[in-house]
């Protein structure tokens, strides 16, 4: 296995895996994923740290037209923003949810997960990170 | 070294915009529209390329300035998706290459050839040049508009897709502000009427506040009558130095009187409401040394209906939270207190991406001048403003005043 976007995901050779982030020493802002510097306050001096893998729904959306031609995933579906505790936050798919049956609403909690997305030409998993409810 | 954050971006002691300051210290030279020029939008079939839209907007920007092409001293072309690399260095020398420079593309997402304008009053503002083209045109697939990048997890996961984007903001809004879709969904109803008298737009089609919200969903709570078409299209805007205008026309002249481009911030998304267009609009009236209760009429970047909600409010022309209202209101119809996208907008007119910042500051010059037809904002305007957004975090702000 590995990541699809090392600068957000390590996947650890136990097959676990970390979401990255930063820690700015200056404007003390904690932002999803690695950047050359901060982007918030452009520092220097920030510190690598890895997130908690439970955040909670700030914003969502049910898209019901697939994105693109090659599209192998359902439709509808759902995206959402995610935010850690510490503020940062990102945007990636809700998974595994009947629409039918759940009523979704801003603030509810979410477990990060990984999937693969695509394999490389050796046939080795690339993987992203997708949230989930919790069962 | 010691990183200060700060809400203005890059600052010299004094003032809040860079660019603002340095053009007080250079004493700038007014930039007037001289001519403007567009092929109309809509869906064409194939063997009509973006030379033959490009061509046609041009030819009737030249002409309505009153200029030969050899009057032109730089050439600016723009687009967006998938087109000739230099698309506009093949357009532009089907006129002639008299030796002037040539830009075959100035990209910037949806506010390119806006930017192409900023780039291009900055160029005759300093005295540079006197006469400068910008011509935007594109031919676009069908289908939504998603994330640029080809193989990216954003395309595995369907993140980057704009109605998305402006479905979180319109959840976003109705949230803080308490508006129902209705009221978003009503910017739509007013964008197709008026649109419906406008001969350039592609779809002279009316509906009505049902057909509009009972639409097929895109992204909730965004119907189908919300979103933006994907368009063909092209628009060309002659610029020139006012105090040389006069030479070439007779018409009234249309002085950018305020421009402005910021990007958004990391910090930015603290806020609902657009802070790229707050910090344009605050450059842009302070170069033009105006209020946002002196603009008459405006056109905005309505890609969904809660675009045109979001950016109004944005551009102060009502106050935070009620662009909602004011639109429900009336306020923003055509005989309104504020006019809002006399055009038909994005919405409406339709949103070939390359052109729509050049077509956007057409439609104000032509209400300016009163050549608007029928659905000319009444009153005899005297001051309009664009706005025109683009993925990525930019915001391009117009102030646009007649010359009496």
């Amino acid at each position: 296995m590995k990541s699809f976007k090392e600068s957000e995901l390590r996947i650890l050779p136990s097959g676990d895996f970390e979401l990255l982030g930063i820690r700015c020493k200056d404007c003390q802002e904690v932002v999803f994923g690695l950047h050359p510097l901060c982007p918030n306050c452009s520092s220097p001096e920030y510190e690598q740290i890895t997130l908690a893998k439970q955040g909670k729904i700030r914003n969502y959306t049910i898209l019901y037209v697939p994105p693109h031609g090659e599209w192998k995933g359902p439709v509808p579906y759902v995206i959402a923003e995610i935010e850690f505790p510490g503020g940062a936050s990102t945007t990636t798919q809700l998974v595994d949810i009947d629409l039918a049956d759940t009523r979704l609403e801003v603030g509810m909690p979410v477990e990060i997960e990984i999937r693969e997305a695509d394999k490389d030409e050796d046939g080795e998993s690339i993987m992203i990170y997708v949230a989930k409810l919790p069962s | 070294m010691r990183y200060e954050a700060n809400n203005r971006g890059a600052q010299i002691p004094g003032s809040n915009f860079w660019g603002l300051e340095m053009a007080k210290k250079l004493k700038l030279r007014d930039v007037v529209v001289l001519g403007v020029g567009l092929h109309p939008f809509g869906r064409f079939p194939p063997e009509k390329t973006y030379m033959d839209l490009a061509k046609e907007a041009i030819s009737r920007a030249i002409e309505d300035a009153g200029i030969k092409w050899r009057d032109v001293q730089v050439a600016m072309y723009s687009h967006v998706r998938e087109q000739a690399s230099s698309a506009g260095l093949l357009v532009f020398q089907e006129f002639g290459s008299h030796g002037i420079p040539m830009i075959g593309n100035i990209e910037n997402a949806c506010s390119s050839s806006s930017t192409a304008v900023w780039l291009a009053t900055r160029l005759i503002g300093t005295g540079l040049y006197d006469i400068i083209l910008v011509a935007g045109a594109e031919k676009m697939p069908r289908g939504p508009l998603t994330s640029p990048l080809r193989y990216s997890p954003e395309r595995y996961l369907g993140t980057g897709v704009m109605m998305g984007l402006y479905a979180f903001m319109a959840r976003r809004y109705m949230r803080e502000y308490g508006a129902p879709i209705e009221a978003i969904a009503q910017v739509s109803v007013k964008n197709h009427r008026n649109g419906a008298i406008n001969p350039y737009a592609q779809y002279k089609k009316v509906f009505t506040l049902e057909e509009v919200l009972n639409s097929r969903m895109i992204a909730d709570p965004l119907t189908l009558y919300q979103c933006c078409p994907t368009s063909d299209g092209a628009a060309a805007l002659v610029l020139c130095a006012a105090d040389v205008a006069s030479k070439y026309t007779s018409k009234p002249l249309v002085r950018i009187a305020g421009s402005a481009l910021h990007i958004q911030k990391y910090s930015d998304r603290k806020k609902c409401i657009p802070q790229n267009t707050v910090r344009a609009a605050e450059e842009a009236y302070e170069q033009a040394g105006i209020s946002p209760k002196d603009v008459r009429l405006a056109e905005v970047h309505d890609a969904a209906t809660i675009g045109e909600i979001v950016q109004i409010e944005a551009l102060g022309l009502c106050p935070e939270g009620e662009g909602w209202k004011y639109t429900i209101e009336g306020k923003t119809e055509i005989n309104g207190v504020i006019p809002v996208n006399p055009s038909g907008g994005l919405q409406a007119q339709g949103h070939p991406l390359g052109a729509t910042g050049a077509r956007q500051i057409a439609e104000i010059t032509l209400h300016l001048r009163g050549e608007a037809g029928e659905r000319q904002v009444p009153g005899n305007p005297k001051v309009g403003v664009t706005e025109c957004a683009g993925f990525g975090g930019v915001s391009t702000v117009y102030v646009l005043v007649r010359q009496d």
